[in-house]
Formats: structure tokens, C-alpha cells, sequence
């Protein structure tokens, strides 16, 4: 008895490693064909299909955002603000005090760190980040956002759709909008969610807002005890044997309803997304795997350190 | 050349002017005729200028519609100076470089443009037509229903019996479309039921209509299901998709709305009694303020509420800055909703600029604002005379139980420090559940409730009005682990430190949020008992005059009434100097096992009872000490045991200080059963009595004046703007002329709900037979049933949409009788395959409705279908929603999924208590939208993880079980019977005996739930046809 068999009979993974995969998994033919078929939302589809003729082809592979609600301040790390170290020790002004969330604001403060130029840029990095400062000229920093709410909630919707209001779609399910996915067996936008607990708003801060549901975060739990994926394996165990005749038994039917119904490309995507499921059983273990990364990976990563370790790991898979 | 000149204009004084200064320049320059140069020029004018110095809007004091106003420019002077362009303003403006070029927005005129300004100007400007118009104000929608009748019977198309048909056919006759067979009444009966009821017909109703041989078999299903109650349920989670409804205020601290679903109700009744469209609208916008409001019409009137609401931007933070955004997204949320609800307009784009597709000013975004300005949300009772009516019935019982258990508490209990807690003076006259404020020693009402205490001061000694209590406070023993106790300087020692935090107040009765009141099964809430609650960290010090405690004893040992025993009292030597004792029982009634708080009882600053890491394992603590013979100070504190404060609630069951001597005799105690079993009668009497229906909805205020804010940005406020509704839809009502700034808020609602209303707008009587067909064939025939606007899409038949919509007005607005006539139609009824039709080649897309659509279940359908079919399904109506989820109380609460086996969680969807923050998993992956979006047409996806709930999740698995238990049940020992009506229950059809034969084996081979799996994820189960 095995409650985490396969919903298809699927050849085991012949790659060496978990990169080795990943890397045939977003360099895969045909899955264009196969996501658009998936998608029956006409916007979508019709955006697909005029994919040569966008005027800006994507030119990224993956994004990945490391977001840090309640992280380090901006002034303490990459944004060098010289007019606090003139102000410091004296009053905030009152006037800009009231928008604070918290009442009355207290004095100016500059950053405890030390700031220097790096690299070609000159950019200013604080000692916070002596690693990092390294490598600012291939950074790209933004110093321009800023959120029109000083409050927890609309501000994290703000950074996460750009509006302090809920219910926009977050900036992954816009990305996998409009550029698609190339990964078949991976769901194409992945959260890795802090264990310790999620940012004000929930979940719905990588929600697809009115963007079909396709297009939301996909939750992957790591490390924490729950499922990896929800529902990923059946909630109570199921017999391999008595699984794989009910999923033949569910296609053969599903292929023959398909078939009296021939111009209805919903019923056939459907039958196809069984399949996908089934590779997403085998693929998604495979990828969480990290005992298949070198110890010197694991590391650089402090993968066991008990404070960063999480989120080295989430780095980590994220990668 | 002159000639024409005098011919097109029209009145003669201008003509004499005209004359005068016309020769020497405005012919020399082309060839172009005036009627020529003067259509050039006002198209120009039309298409770049009026949308600001318009009708509507006169930016800047400027009017270039009409020539008088042309003529007489705006606040900077005149805009041109007739035949001489080179001093025109108007000219100078438009051929800017800098800020001060017009338009402002969008690409500069061309020179050639400019040109043709100048000649206009030079020209002398001639005008003859009527003032211009914005072209957007032709758009279709904005124009009045027309009452098309409909094309003439097509009699190649033998079927059609049906206005309806008679609209299509004539359509299809033209692109030479030829529509699809009806489908077979199987195909049929399930569609309706699904459209109409969100569920699928059993097997006896199928068989029921295949036997039914009569000619009016389907008009008289149709009749039948749209009488069902569960029509209701089906159509108000269409609305509520459109108006996002939801059970909690969304936005960081997502707290619940324990009353909104009374809502959710009123949709569902109003439905089902068919309440008429114009009355369902006026309702949700003014039922709490008409002439005729009823608690229904009230309730009905938090639709304006339902949506999402940032409890820290209007409520906790103290800046006014963010506070004035919050409000600005709280009416932007309402104006929104009934805007795009009602009148499919998207209206928000004009909260920052003016609207870039449709003829809204931004002016006029901020006068609907001003019609809403005196709304603001919360918890209200739906009638004011019915809440009197229950609280007078209440107080009196109160009061007569009141005086019964003060008696009781007197024979039984002593001075009762509970009591004093709750106000009173220890006879049990203090308010059940009132407490103090240990940071400020102020009294805290019942439904005061609190949280974390802001601006705490540790060790404070704060006074009370209550001449038995000497100081409350929030203790912090610190590094000395010392404190002061009492105004009079005692100090206590060994208090340890503390995390100075605090949690709403010292109460008789339970604390806030408190997680129990049972301790090791038994439930200590009072009545039958009294509870002092002491959430740490906070202490309180009770001043014990031992004069006063003679004064209070003695009469508390007088029962009233009870002659014989007060006798024997003033018989009894009474010169003894009496002694008291402090009673009580401790517990920890938070939800920690272990090490939850530490509890100390001080007396004149010394430790009397102390019990370090107090938990719920714990159970209760007898303290029992005896008070010396003089005034004495007695002090209760909880502090957090170092572990911080969470949940740690600390109760004293029957604190009292009675007499030692107190005796009881055998007519003390038989008064006692009979004052008991007074007391238990009249709670019952409480008990039993409604409490006054609340409703989360509108609060109504005095109007705040609105301003126009400069790119919707709060801290740039201009003009205040005078309530009023869009301009370019709609009939001029006297109610909306007459608003100003001093208009009440009921007037300004009502003035809204008459436009909205009536006959003349033409918006909501379309958008409403819209969103029907929409729902009735998967498209609308606008297939942008929320965006009427030049945004939305065409409508695909303009006649036919017209006609449903005036079929609704002329039938009173019944909802019912449109739904009627569209299912009726031979379209509704057609086949969904266009298998083998030609026109699938030609017109995939159906765009002229020569078949019916198939679609996929609604996350909701299929849970219920799902329920229903396994015959879980729990049909009661109405009620606060099941709640299947975990709740943790926080500040911000948690609200954890998961599937649950009670039945309370088995009734159908739309009793499901919506949390805003924290989507369902299982019904997010069916595209059940985030209730923070007006959601007018839901999204269809087809996923893996989608596969992966439906096969895996547990709800799923759970139901699988229940409906082969329901198979089992119904034919016990034969499998083949057993998958036969699976698959008739499942897919309300008979089975083929190949089905029969591979779902028998999958019996035998996997089991009968595996079949229950299989059928569920069926794309036959899934879609309808």
C-alpha cells in the first residue's frame, strides 16, 4: 500500500540530478502547444497566439522575488541617504510626522552602518552587505517605489500588485499572464511561503485577482510538515493497484464523452490535465529534493543553521 | 462668397458685425469654404477640447460648445479675439511647448490643426449649428430603450414560437446559419436544474419528465423549478459574485461580520418571492432610510456594505492622513460596486482623471461620491422598534431575576468582589460581564470589548469610582520585582517582571476572546456563579473598611421576606466582633496546559496565595483566608509567568468575604431552593427571548462635504462637488436638481435609487436582462455584462436586448417572467453540439446563438452536486454561515481550512462563511473568485492542480465514502444495481450496459468508493451540455 504512487504509469527520471531536470523540464518541446490548450480563457488564448508579435519579446527565464516583509530598512543596506547623518538627533518633521502609523514620530536616526561606494557603479552599500557589494555592478536597484499606504495590509498588497486594495493580481500571475510558462511538469508561479508565518493579507497576496485562477501562486510548503503541493497525493491512503484501474477507467470515459463532443477543446484539456497531475506528482518530490545538492551547496545555503536555514532553503529552491 | 456668409448665419446683429470686420482678412488666405472650415474647426473642437470645456466641465471657466460661450472666453480673459488669431489665446495655447499647452493630455495639434483654429478665428468663428456634441454620448448604451418588435415569423425555421427566436433566426437567416436541434430532455433537465437551482435533478425527477407525454411538459418544469427555494440560493450567488459578498472585513486584521449574512438572506428570499427589479435595486441603495423602510428593506440596504473594509486605516491608526485614504477606498469601494453592479458603467477610472473611454467627468465620480458621503459600515439593528420591544421584555425579566438572584447571593455568597467588579456593591446589583480598565481604572462596558491595551503605564495606580476598590493597575515587579499596590503606599514584594502588556479588562464575567469558561468540565459561566476575571498582566487592590464590612454583612444576612428569620437575627448576639473570611476557587482558563500565568493574593502587601505557572491542567485552587479584625487591603494580580501574555486568562470563581459566623438556618435554606428555581425559571424566559436582529450593514451620518481631489490623491483636495449622478445616461430628476451640500443622506440615496429606477434609465432594466442571458447561455449577448461602456463589448443583439428589457419593465419587473420567456425560447432549449452543423466551421464562437453553450460547473455547483449526490447534502435555508474552517482569535485573526465531518458544514455553498483573506482552497482552484473583486463573469480554468483537488482532496474522499455508503444502503448486495445508479444519481441519466459492466468491475477490483471518484471527476459530472 502506498498513499504516494503516481496517478499514471510514468518512466522514472532518467536525469542525474534534481538541475539536470529542471533544466530539460524548461527547455521541454511542445509545451507551448500543451499550455495553450489548457487554457480555454479566450484573452489568454488569443494573447498566445500573438506571442511572435509582441513587441518586446521576454528576454528573462525565470523571476524570482525574494519579498521580506518586516526585513531590513532600505537606508540601513543599499539606499545611502547622506542628509540623515547631517539630521541625526533631530526632530522629524511634524508635518510628515502624522501620516506615521504609529502617532508621533521620534527623531531622525541614521543607519547604524557604515556606507561605501562599490564597484564601477560607485554604488553606495552599507557594511551590512560586504559580499553583496561586490557584485553591485550587476544589480539593478530601484530607489523610486514607494507605497501610497504606510499601513501593513495595503502595503503589501501594494508591493505585490501595485494596488493597496485587494482582489489585483499579484506581479507573478501578471508574468505568467502575459509571457506563459515554459516549465510543462512545475507549476508555472511558485511560492515558497515563510514557515514562520505569512505577511498581513494572506494568501491572497499572490492571488490572481480577476485573472483566471491559473494564473495564481501556487503554494509549495516546505519543510513545516504539510503537503508540499495541497492534494498533491490523496488525503486518505488509496491502494496503488485500485488507483491506477479508477484513472483508466476516469480517461477512458472522459475520452469517449470528449469524443461525441468533438469541438469542444474544454473537455479535451481536461483529460489533459489529469496527465499533467500525474507528472506533477513525480516531478514535484523530485524537486524539493535537496539531499541531492553537494554538501558544499548546502552549505553556502546554511541550510542547517536553525536561524537563516529556512531561509537558505528557500533560496535555495528557489534557484 | 458673401452671399453665403449672411445664408449661415442666422441672426442679423451679428451678421451687421460681421460685415463690418470680415473682408479685409478672411478670404484672402484659401479656398476653403466657410461651411467647410467651420465643420473642420468644430469637429476639432469636439474631439480635443469639449471634454474639459464642455457641457459638463468647464475647466478653467471655459465653454467651447456653445458659441456665446466661444465668444465670451473663460477666467483668463478672452479665449479669441474675432479675425485676429495671432492674439487669440486659444491659439497661443494650443501652439504652446511648455505645461501651459492644450489639450494637456494626448498628442499636440498638428501645425495643419492649428491652422485651421486660426482660420476660424480669422474667419470671424462661424457657427451655425447646435452646440456640439461629445460623440461618446451617442454610444448605444446611453440611448433610451427602444420597444423593437420583433422580425416577422421566419418560416424556413418551423420551431420558432418565441419572440426570442424570432430575434436570433432572423440574424441567422442572414449569415445563412441553420441553428441546431433541440436537445433531448435528459440533456434538457439537467440544464435547467443546474441554471436554475445549482443542483441536478434526481433520478425520479428525470423519469418524471420523460413519462410526462403532455405539450406543456417543459413550460411546466420551468414553472416548477423556478418555484423551488433553492432557485433563490442558485441566483443570489450570481449577485453576490457581482456586489463581493463576504463574511469578514478583509485587509491586515481580518475580522469577522458575525451579522452579515442576513444580507446573503434577503438576497435569497428576494429572489425567491420574485420581489420586483426596480423594488430589489431601491431597496440595497435606501431601504434603511424610505418613508416605508422595513427591517427586510434595511437589511436589504447592506448591499452598499458587503464589500472589503480596512479596519486599520479607519479605525486604529491614529494619522489622519491614512485615515482619509481609508475613507476615500471605502466610498471608491461603494460607488464601484453599484455603479458597475447596476448600471454597468466602470465608473472608478474617473476617481483620479476623467474617464478615458466613457463620458464620465471626473467631477462626476466625486459627485456620486457626495450621494454616498453620510454611509459608513458597521454592525446596526435592522429595526429600531422591534429591538425596544425585545429590550423592554428583557429589562423587565432582568430586573425581576435580578432582585431574586441578589437575595440568593446574599444568602449564599457574602460580599461578592465579582459584583463589585461589574459595578456593583457586592449584592449582585454590578452588571454581569461590565469590568475596569486596569490601565485606567474607567469603567468597561459588556460589548466593550478589547484587545491589546494601547499606552500602557506599568504600575500606575489607577482609582476607580468605587468606594470598595483602592487602585487597579498593570503590574511590572522589574528587576527589584517590587510594586506599589494601594494608594495608601503598600508595596509589594517578590512580583516578578513582566512583559507590560495587557488584554481587555478586569471583568465580572469573562474577559474578551476568552477561550473558556469551562475548567475540567464544568462551565463556571454565571449565572449559578460568580467570575472575577483577571487576564494578566493586571492587579486590582479592594479597600476592606471593617466597619463597612459589618455595615454589608448584616444585611446581607436579612433575607428579605422572611420574617421569622430575620427575628431569629435580632435575637442572635450580634456584640461579638465578627471575623471574615476571602473565599474563592482559582483557575487558569486559557487554552495553555502548563506554566500559563502566576497568580498572587496579597493582603496588606503580603503574599497570602501565590501559585507560580497556573495552567488549565491545573484545574482549580481553593483560597480560603481568613481577614484580620481591622480595614485590610486585599489585592488580586496575574502576571505572565515570563512566557509573555497569550490566552492567559485567570479566573476567581465566587470570590467573596462573608461573615464566619453566618449561620444557616432551615428556612434559609428552603428559601434558597425557592429563589433558585425562580432565578433557573426566569433565565429560561431569557433565554428564550430573540435577540434583536443585527445586520453588518449601512450607518447612516450627516454628509461630510466631498472635494474633487486632483488625481484621486486625498491630500490635494479642489472644488467641493454637489451630489449628483452621471450626465450622460439616464433622466433628469428633479430629486437629483434639488441636492446641495445640506441634503440629508436618506435624500441623497433616495434621489440615487429614483434615477436608478426609473423607466427612463435605461442601464439597469439591460444590464439586469443581460447578466440573465449571460447566465442562461455562458455568454451575455453584451459579453461584458459589468462594462456597458465603450470599453465593454457590442452587444451582439442590440434589438433583442432592448426587447428583454423593456419585457421587464412592462411585466412589473419581474425577474421570474424574463427568466420565463428565456427558457421557454426554442435558443435556451438547443443542443450544445455543434457536431456536424456547418456553422461550427463558420462560426465556432456562436457568436449568433445557433446552439446552446456547454460549461463546467461553478466551484459551488459541483461542491453542492458533489453533497447532493452523496446524499450528505443538509438542505436547511438560511442562518449565519457554516464556518469550515479553524478560527484563532489574533490581531489578525487566522482562519485555517480544513474538511470537517459534522453535517453543519454539509449544507449547500452559499451558507458558507466567506473569509476575505484566506480564499478556500478546494473552491479557489474551481475559479471561485477572491470576494475582494466585483466578479460579473466567472473565470473557467482548466489545472493540474485543479485535477489534483478533485481527485485528492479530502472533502472529495469524504464524499466518496458517503455516497457509496448511500449506495450500499440503497441495494445492498448487488453490484451491478449499485453501479447502475451511480451513475444515474451522478449523471442524472441511464446507464449503457457497457457502463454498467467497466464501473461494476472497478467494484469488484478498487471498491465502490474508487466509482464514487471516478464519477466525480467525470467530465460529464463536470460539464453540462
Amino acid at each position: 500500500m502506498s498513499t504516494k504512487n503516481s496517478l499514471i504509469d510514468s518512466a522514472p527520471l532518467s536525469h542525474d540530478s534534481r538541475r539536470d531536470w529542471l533544466k530539460s523540464a524548461s527547455t521541454g518541446l511542445g509545451i507551448y502547444a500543451l499550455s495553450n490548450l489548457l487554457r480555454n480563457n479566450a484573452p489568454a488564448l488569443e494573447h498566445r497566439s500573438n506571442q511572435k508579435e509582441l513587441h518586446h519579446p521576454p528576454r528573462a527565464k525565470h523571476v524570482i522575488e525574494i519579498f521580506c516583509p518586516g526585513g531590513m530598512s532600505h537606508v540601513d543596506t543599499w539606499d545611502y541617504k547622506p542628509e540623515l547623518e547631517r539630521l541625526h538627533g533631530t526632530p522629524f518633521d511634524s508635518e510628515l510626522g502624522k501620516q506615521t502609523f504609529a502617532g508621533v514620530a521620534g527623531k531622525h536616526a541614521k543607519s547604524y552602518w557604515q556606507f561605501k561606494q562599490h564597484g564601477q557603479s560607485g554604488r553606495w552599500i552599507s557594511d551590512l552587505f560586504p559580499n553583496l557589494a561586490q557584485h553591485v555592478d550587476d544589480l539593478a536597484f530601484i530607489y523610486s517605489m514607494q507605497s501610497k499606504s504606510a499601513l501593513h495590509g495595503p502595503a503589501m498588497f501594494m508591493m505585490n500588485s501595485g494596488f493597496i486594495q485587494p482582489g489585483f493580481p499579484s506581479m507573478g500571475s501578471w508574468v505568467t499572464y502575459a509571457l506563459g510558462s515554459e516549465s510543462e511538469n512545475l507549476p508555472e508561479f511558485v511560492v515558497l511561503p515563510d514557515p514562520r508565518g505569512l505577511p498581513p493579507g494572506g494568501i491572497i497576496n499572490w492571488g490572481a485577482g480577476f485573472l483566471p485562477a491559473m494564473h495564481q501562486g501556487t503554494i509549495m510548503e516546505i519543510g513545516n510538515g504539510n503537503e508540499i503541493i495541497r492534494d498533491l497525493f490523496p488525503a486518505e491512503p488509496i491502494e496503488r493497484d485500485a488507483e491506477s484501474r479508477g484513472i483508466s477507467l476516469l480517461q477512458r470515459w472522459n475520452k469517449k464523452h470528449a469524443q461525441e463532443r468533438p469541438n469542444d477543446s474544454m473537455l479535451e484539456a481536461r483529460i489533459a490535465s489529469f496527465e499533467l497531475a500525474g507528472k506533477l506528482q513525480v516531478s514535484v518530490p523530485e524537486v524539493i529534493d535537496l539531499h541531492q545538492e553537494s554538501t558544499t551547496t548546502h552549505a553556502k545555503y546554511a541550510i542547517d543553521d536553525p536561524d537563516v536555514g529556512p531561509f537558505g532553503k528557500q533560496c535555495l529552491l528557489a534557484r | 462668397m458673401y452671399r453665403n456668409i449672411t445664408h449661415i448665419l442666422p441672426r442679423p446683429i451679428l451678421c451687421l458685425t460681421l460685415l463690418s470686420v470680415l473682408l479685409p482678412t478672411a478670404f484672402s488666405q484659401d479656398s476653403t469654404t466657410l461651411p467647410d472650415l467651420e465643420r473642420t474647426a468644430r469637429t476639432l473642437l469636439r474631439d480635443r477640447c469639449i471634454e474639459c470645456h464642455g457641457e459638463t466641465t468647464q475647466e478653467g471657466g471655459l465653454r467651447l460648445d456653445l458659441h456665446e460661450s466661444l465668444l465670451a472666453g473663460g477666467d483668463s480673459g478672452k479665449a479669441i479675439q474675432l479675425g485676429q488669431s495671432s492674439e487669440s489665446l486659444l491659439i497661443s495655447r494650443v501652439s504652446a511647448s511648455d505645461d501651459s499647452r492644450m489639450p494637456p493630455n494626448g498628442s499636440p495639434l498638428d501645425s495643419s490643426q492649428i491652422e485651421t483654429l486660426k482660420q476660424f478665428i480669422d474667419a470671424q468663428a462661424p457657427w451655425t449649428d447646435a452646440p456640439l456634441a461629445d460623440p461618446k454620448r451617442d454610444h448605444w448604451a446611453w440611448q433610451p430603450l427602444s420597444s423593437p418588435s420583433p422580425p416577422p415569423l421566419n418560416h424556413n425555421l418551423a420551431d420558432e414560437s418565441n419572440p426570442i427566436d424570432q430575434f436570433l433566426n432572423d440574424q441567422l437567416a442572414k449569415v445563412g446559419i441553420i441553428p441546431v436541434a433541440k436537445a433531448n430532455r435528459e440533456v434538457l433537465i439537467r440544464r435547467l436544474y443546474f441554471d436554475l437551482l445549482g443542483l441536478p435533478p434526481t433520478p425520479d425527477e428525470v423519469e418524471q419528465f420523460l413519462s410526462d407525454s403532455s405539450h406543456d411538459a417543459w413550460e411546466r418544469l420551468v414553472d416548477r423549478t423556478l418555484a423551488s427555494p433553492h432557485y433563490g440560493e442558485r441566483w443570489a450567488r450570481h449577485w453576490l459574485d457581482i456586489s463581493h459578498y463576504a463574511d469578514t472585513h478583509g485587509f491586515e486584521r481580518d475580522q469577522r461580520r458575525d451579522n452579515a449574512w442576513r444580507y446573503r438572506d434577503w438576497v435569497i428570499d428576494a429572489l425567491n418571492k420574485d420581489l420586483p427589479y426596480n423594488q430589489f435595486i431601491r431597496d440595497q441603495i435606501a431601504g434603511d432610510v424610505l418613508p416605508e423602510s422595513t427591517p427586510e428593506s434595511t437589511i436589504a440596504s447592506s448591499f452598499l456594505a458587503v464589500g472589503p473594509w480596512d479596519f486599520v486605516g479607519q479605525v486604529e491608526t491614529p494619522s489622519p492622513v491614512i485615515k482619509r485614504l481609508a475613507r476615500a477606498d471605502d466610498l471608491d469601494d461603494m460607488i464601484a460596486q453599484v455603479m458597475t453592479s447596476i448600471c454597468g458603467v466602470t465608473i472608478h477610472c474617473a476617481r483620479c482623471h476623467n474617464h478615458k473611454l466613457d463620458p464620465i467627468q471626473q467631477q462626476e465620480y466625486y459627485s456620486l461620491a457626495a450621494i454616498f458621503s453620510g454611509v459608513k459600515r458597521g454592525d446596526r439593528i435592522v429595526s429600531a422598534e422591534e429591538s425596544s420591544a425585545i429590550e423592554s421584555q428583557k429589562s423587565d425579566l432582568k430586573n425581576r431575576k435580578r432582585s431574586i438572584d441578589q437575595e440568593l447571593l446574599q444568602l449564599t455568597h457574602g460580599l461578592s468582589l465579582a459584583d463589585i467588579v461589574g459595578g456593583g456593591d457586592g449584592s449582585g446589583n454590578g452588571v454581569p460581564g461590565q469590568g475596569i480598565d486596569p490601565n485606567s481604572g474607567n469603567l468597561q462596558a459588556p460589548n466593550d470589548k478589547r484587545g491589546f491595551l494601547a499606552d500602557i503605564v506599568v504600575n500606575r495606580l489607577n482609582q476607580t469610582k468605587n468606594p470598595w476598590i483602592d487602585a487597579v493597575f498593570i503590574p511590572d515587579g522589574g528587576a527589584l520585582r517590587q510594586l506599589a499596590i494601594s494608594q495608601s503606599g503598600i508595596q509589594a514584594l517578590d512580583i516578578p517582571a513582566t512583559d507590560s502588556k495587557a488584554w481587555d479588562a478586569i471583568r465580572n464575567g469573562p474577559v474578551n476572546s476568552q477561550f473558556s469558561t469551562t475548567l475540567q468540565t464544568i462551565d463556571y459561566a454565571p449565572p449559578g456563579y460568580s467570575m472575577l476575571s483577571l487576564h494578566a498582566n493586571a492587579g486590582i487592590t479592594f479597600q476592606l473598611p471593617h466597619d463597612k464590612l459589618l455595615t454589608a454583612n448584616s444585611t446581607f444576612s436579612q433575607p428579605a421576606n422572611s420574617s421569622t428569620t430575620s427575628t431569629e437575627q435580632s435575637t442572635s448576639p450580634s456584640t461579638e466582633p465578627a471575623s471574615f473570611t476571602f473565599t474563592s476557587h482559582v483557575g487558569y482558563f486559557g487554552q495553555t496546559p502548563k506554566n500559563g500565568a502566576d497568580v498572587f493574593v496579597l493582603l496588606d502587601g503580603q503574599i497570602v496565595f501565590k501559585y507560580l505557572g497556573l495552567g488549565r491542567d491545573d484545574g482549580l485552587q481553593t483560597i480560603h483566608i481568613d481577614l484580620p479584625q481591622k480595614d485590610a487591603y486585599l489585592t488580586l494580580i496575574a502576571t505572565d509567568e515570563g512566557n509573555s501574555i497569550g490566552h492567559d486568562q485567570v479566573c476567581f470563581i465566587n470570590p467573596s468575604i462573608a461573615s464566619i459566623q453566618q449561620s444557616q438556618s432551615p428556612a434559609i435554606i428552603e428559601r434558597i431552593a425557592i429563589l433558585r428555581d425562580q432565578s433557573k425559571k426566569l433565565q429560561q424566559e431569557l433565554d428564550k427571548l430573540p435577540a434583536p436582529r443585527r445586520v453588518y450593514g449601512v450607518l447612516t451620518e450627516p454628509p461630510t462635504p466631498i472635494h474633487r481631489l486632483h488625481r484621486g490623491n486625498t491630500e490635494d483636495p479642489r472644488e467641493v462637488v454637489r451630489p449628483g449622478v452621471l450626465s450622460c445616461v439616464g433622466p433628469k430628476l428633479q430629486e437629483l436638481e434639488q441636492l446641495d451640500q445640506q441634503t440629508p443622506d436618506a435624500q441623497r440615496r433616495l434621489a440615487l435609487a429614483a434615477w436608478l429606477c426609473s423607466p427612463d434609465n435605461p442601464l439597469p432594466a439591460r444590464v439586469i436582462a443581460n447578466r440573465l442571458w449571460h447566465y442562461h447561455f455562458g455568454k451575455g449577448i453584451v459579453s461584458t455584462p459589468s462594462d456597458f461602456g465603450l470599453g465593454g463589448s457590442l452587444p451582439t443583439h442590440r434589438e433583442l436586448l432592448d426587447w428583454l428589457a423593456d419585457q421587464l419593465i412592462q411585466s412589473d419587473w419581474s425577474i421570474k417572467r424574463l427568466h420565463r420567456v428565456i427558457l421557454l425560447s426554442q435558443a435556451y432549449q438547443r443542443s450544445s453540439s455543434g457536431n456536424e452543423n456547418p456553422a461550427e466551421s463558420v462560426d465556432a464562437a456562436n457568436q449568433p446563438v445557433w446552439r446552446q453553450n456547454p460549461r463546467r460547473l461553478d466551484a459551488e455547483s459541483l461542491r453542492d452536486s458533489i453533497l447532493f449526490v452523496s446524499d450528505s447534502m443538509v438542505l436547511n435555508m438560511h442562518g449565519p454561515g457554516y464556518r469550515d474552517f479553524d478560527y484563532q482569535e489574533e490581531y489578525a485573526p487566522v482562519y485555517k481550512h480544513r474538511v470537517f465531518t459534522t453535517p453543519e458544514v454539509f449544507r449547500r455553498s452559499i451558507y458558507r462563511f466567506v473569509v476575505r483573506t484566506t480564499p478556500h482552497p478546494f473552491l479557489t482552484s474551481l475559479d471561485c473568485p477572491n470576494p475582494a473583486t466585483l466578479t460579473p463573469v466567472r473565470n473557467t480554468t482548466t489545472t493540474a492542480i485543479q485535477a489534483l483537488a478533485t481527485l485528492n482532496n479530502a472533502l472529495i474522499l469524504q464524499q466518496c465514502n458517503h455516497f457509496a455508503q448511500r449506495l450500499l444502503r440503497e441495494h445492498p448486495d448487488n453490484i451491478e444495481m449499485q453501479a447502475e445508479q451511480a451513475i444515474r444519481i451522478a449523471l442524472s441519466r441511464r446507464a449503457s450496459d457497457e457502463e454498467i459492466q467497466s464501473a461494476s468491475q472497478l467494484i469488484r477490483e478498487a471498491g465502490l468508493p474508487q466509482l464514487c471518484r471516478v464519477l466525480f471527476n467525470t467530465n460529464e459530472f463536470i460539464y453540462v451540455d
